[in-house]
């Protein structure tokens, strides 16, 4: 007989009149690992604030561990929170206390009045030895990499009792190494009954580890796919497009003189790297570890003094400053790269004033730019702020920016990190129009995900190893975990 | 809501009429206050206080009593089943919740769908009595027997098949089955089904070995799996190009009973999905409606009705489904053994 952790029975939930979640029916069993695909994110949150409160129910039942913990039209009565943890980017762990402290002391359970670290310890250390886990119980939660930080939000969450545990997009932030040891640690502690729902945006990803995987489309479960089942309609697109874009990669990297060059650079986190891009190649590169994207765009501005290297830009010396030539796309770039106190024109106008010096003076000037972009944005984009677009419309908005500055280089750290599946097509093809530009584009990723596939070439940077330079013919030799694979096998 | 279309109601009538009687009081006591303190009487205040009692009193009897009397006689005619009543028609709300309370009694109570209703009912009667059992039954062991005679095995199987799936329909008259009694049915249905389809039918029932006793034994209302099964057939593997695959799940909780029919023809799209989902559920006479005669699922909408009713609205179908990829209906049921254990008994009687 099989135990059910968590059951929501033709949901019905609406926000501010929007409904998120419509129909929507969902069942985990215990140690199972239950995948949700987000072909788009439409109800994902409202969905993750129903497992955290009680949310006001327009239609269904909530039940975990088969007991009704929500229920529409009716008053249940008060309880705690349940033991659902929801593990996602933004770290749930107390900083400046340790890893035995933050699962130990900081549990509602924890009723003793003395902390006793060796204790403590003693009780971690053959748990976490179980695990294999490369981190002691005294090291602290800030110097963690972000694979453990899972591990032990997830070990903090299982001491604590509960029975579920919702991991949201966590491939993207670890690499393809430690997300094998990611996985292996999830089905440890489903083998010992623990529950997972497991979010993210590639079936392939999701494939590897999930028992079954629930697509969410509109705020609604269409199907379930079991395992070995193959994704079908609803992907497709994106796979033709990915196919189509491989197809095409197949030609010849652009040749030429490269129009940046790193050599030997080391500063920071950052030890003898050494890339280089031509006008309209993509190069990816990969830190297995996640440290030296800060570093490395410190260095590149000058923030950050070079101890050894040098770099080039368009085949000159490039001393590190701020330069139009070089942009910059950091991560979440609908929130991160928009000027919510600027319009969208003046948005749109910030980065050009070295092509256009009289821009910010002249308004004619600018309403001439506005008529000229109606091909890169929809005319009505140009009557509203940045906070009343969508997020779609944000990213249009970044792209448009860069593609008018017209840099030699871009840098994008994590370009498409939190997108949905339909978002990532977008943002995929412009990218695709920066290198049609003829500008180098340079991805910065924890994990490959999409960003392989836009790839001419790929840097692996290790920490304590020499990096790796991958070429597109190799790309099939690559972990079985990296979307498409497949792809880069059969061509 | 503003002022004007609260006064429908009468408990806001109620409200203004307490504060003109209020008023008149305020008015009456203010007068005679006046009186005592100048020695001489407040004839004004006086003539205001009667004649706000005055128009009190006839706010009061045409704009409350009556209309409370046709309410009154509106609900005594719905206790009486009365279908349709001139007073159901005229009559005033108690409040906004009693107002939809009577709505919700007038569109259970339509004469148009209690007569679709009665009619599918006659109908199944008219049926029912056309066909005796033992007739038919009778007849089909002739037939099995003359074709096992001509050595036609397929046809005598044929017929065993027929007959055991009529008798299970139509004798059988208990509500609830259990589910091996239901799963045989359904292998019967199907190997009437595969004798049309041949080797383009695969059916699968699958559930965990250890857990088959405790799923076997759980009671349902007859016909729930076979019209799912039989929908999965029609409406998604007979116009699939290739193996139809069915495949039907059993799942057993502490609580629950999960059922899964799946098969893998063409699904459907995402408008049809959310219409017949929307419509599962619903409840009520859904099932009789023009709706569901002519677009499909009606299967589904009375199976999930007769779950609905049985066992509460937790319990019940829902349809996953994407085009190409087949469809999936998840059958959710309490987990019991015994028709005791159901909340609505006299649903079955």
């Amino acid at each position: 007989m099989r135990e059910e952790i968590l059951r929501l029975e033709r949901v019905t939930c609406l926000e501010q009149g929007v409904v998120q979640l419509e129909n929507f029916n969902l069942q985990i069993f215990r140690g199972e690992i239950m995948g949700l695909l987000a072909v788009n994110s439409h109800g994902l949150n409202t969905l993750l604030g129903l497992l955290r409160r009680r949310l006001p129910l327009q239609r269904g039942y909530v039940y975990y561990r088969e007991k009704q913990i929500n229920a529409w039209g009716s008053e249940i009565p008060g309880r705690g929170p349940q033991r659902i943890a929801i593990i996602e980017n933004r770290s749930s762990l107390v900083s400046g206390m340790t890893v035995a402290d933050n699962i130990f002391v900081l549990r509602p359970s924890f009723k003793s009045w003395l902390i006793r670290p060796a204790l403590l310890r003693a009780q971690l250390a053959p748990v976490l030895e179980k695990l294999g886990a490369d981190f002691s119980p005294d090291d602290y939660v800030d110097k963690l990499t972000a694979f453990q930080r899972f591990v032990v939000e997830m070990l903090k969450a299982v001491l604590g009792g509960c029975r579920l545990i919702v991991l949201r997009e966590v491939g993207t932030f670890i690499s393809d190494a430690d997300l094998s040891r990611l996985h292996e640690v999830i089905r440890r502690f489903a083998r010992e009954g623990v529950a997972f729902l497991y979010i993210g945006y590639h079936f392939e990803e999701l494939r590897e580890i999930c028992d079954r995987t629930a697509l969410l489309i509109n705020g609604t479960i269409p199907k379930v796919l079991l395992r070995g089942e193959p994704l079908f309609s609803c992907g497709e697109p994106y796979h033709r497009l990915v196919q189509a874009q491989m197809e095409r990669r197949e030609r010849p990297a652009p040749g030429g003189e490269a129009v940046f060059q790193a050599r030997h650079i080391t500063g920071g986190m950052v030890k003898d790297l050494s890339f280089s891009v031509r006008a309209g190649e993509c190069v990816v590169l990969q830190d297995l570890n996640n440290q030296i994207f800060g570093d490395l765009l410190a260095l590149l501005t000058g923030e950050l003094p070079l101890k050894e290297g040098d770099f080039e830009l368009c085949g000159q010396p490039f001393s590190p400053a701020y330069t139009r030539k070089i942009a910059i796309l950091l991560e979440h770039a609908d929130d991160s790269m928009l000027m919510r106190e600027l319009s969208v024109l003046d948005n749109l106008c910030f980065t050009l004033d070295h092509r256009l010096p009289g821009v910010w003076h002249d308004a004619r000037l600018r309403r001439g730019i506005e008529q000229e972009c109606g091909g890169l944005l929809d005319a009505k984009l140009f009557q509203l702020w940045p906070e009343q677009l969508t997020t779609a419309q944000k990213y249009d908005l970044v792209y448009a920016r860069i593609l008018l500055q017209k840099p030699k280089v871009v840098f994008c750290i994590q370009p498409f990190q939190g997108a949905d599946m339909e978002l990532r097509m977008r943002i995929w093809n412009h990218l695709e129009r920066l290198l049609g530009q003829g500008i180098g584009v340079v991805i910065l990723a924890v994990n490959l995900a999409d960003s392989l596939s836009l790839a001419h070439q790929l840097v692996r940077v290790h920490r304590s190893a020499p990096n790796e330079v991958y070429s597109r013919k190799d790309f099939s030799t690559l972990s079985s975990t990296a979307p498409w694979v497949d792809f880069y096998q059969q061509l | 809501m503003d002022w004007h279309q609260r006064l429908r109601f009468l408990s806001a009538r109620v409200a203004w009429v307490g504060a003109g009687f209020g008023a008149a009081a305020l008015t009456g006591a203010a007068g005679i206050v006046v009186g005592a303190v100048t020695g001489r009487t407040a004839w004004g205040a006086l003539l205001v206080c009667l004649a706000l009692l005055a128009g009190c009193a006839g706010l009061a009897w045409f704009w409350i009593i009556v209309p409370y009397n046709h309410t009154e006689r509106a609900i005594r005619a719905f206790l009486e089943e009365y279908t349709s009543h001139p007073a159901q028609e005229e009559q005033a709300a108690i409040s906004p919740g009693t107002e939809r309370l009577l709505e919700q009694a007038r569109a259970v109570m339509n004469p148009s769908q209690l007569f679709q209703l009665n009619k599918r009912q006659a109908q199944y009667l008219a049926l029912q009595n056309q066909i005796n059992p033992h007739f038919l039954y009778n007849t089909l062991e002739s037939i099995r027997s003359e074709a096992l005679i001509a050595q036609l095995d397929s046809v005598a199987d044929m017929t065993e098949a027929l007959a055991s799936f009529f008798r299970y329909t139509i004798s059988k008259v208990e509500n609830l089955v259990s589910v091996e009694e239901e799963l045989q049915n359904c292998q019967t249905y199907f190997r009437i089904q595969r004798y049309r389809f041949g080797e383009r039918l695969e059916l699968n029932v699958e559930y965990d070995p250890e857990d088959q006793e405790e799923i076997f034994r759980c009671r349902l209302p007859k016909l729930t799996m076979q019209p799912i099964l039989e929908n999965s057939i029609i409406h998604g593997t007979e116009l699939k190009i290739g193996t139809g695959r069915l495949t039907i799940h059993l799942e057993r909780t502490q609580r629950r009973l999960l059922i899964r029919v799946s098969d893998n023809g063409i699904g459907m799209d995402a408008e049809t999905l959310a219409r017949l989902n929307s419509r599962l559920g619903r409840g009520g006479l859904s099932a009789v409606r023009e709706e569901g005669e002519t677009r499909g699922g009606v299967a589904l909408v009375n199976v999930d009705d007769r779950i609905r009713l049985l066992f509460g609205s937790e319990y019940g179908l829902h349809v996953f489904s994407i085009p190409g990829s087949g469809t999936d209906v998840e059958i959710t049921l309490p987990a019991i053994t015994s028709d005791r254990e159901i909340p609505n008994q006299e649903a079955l009687s």
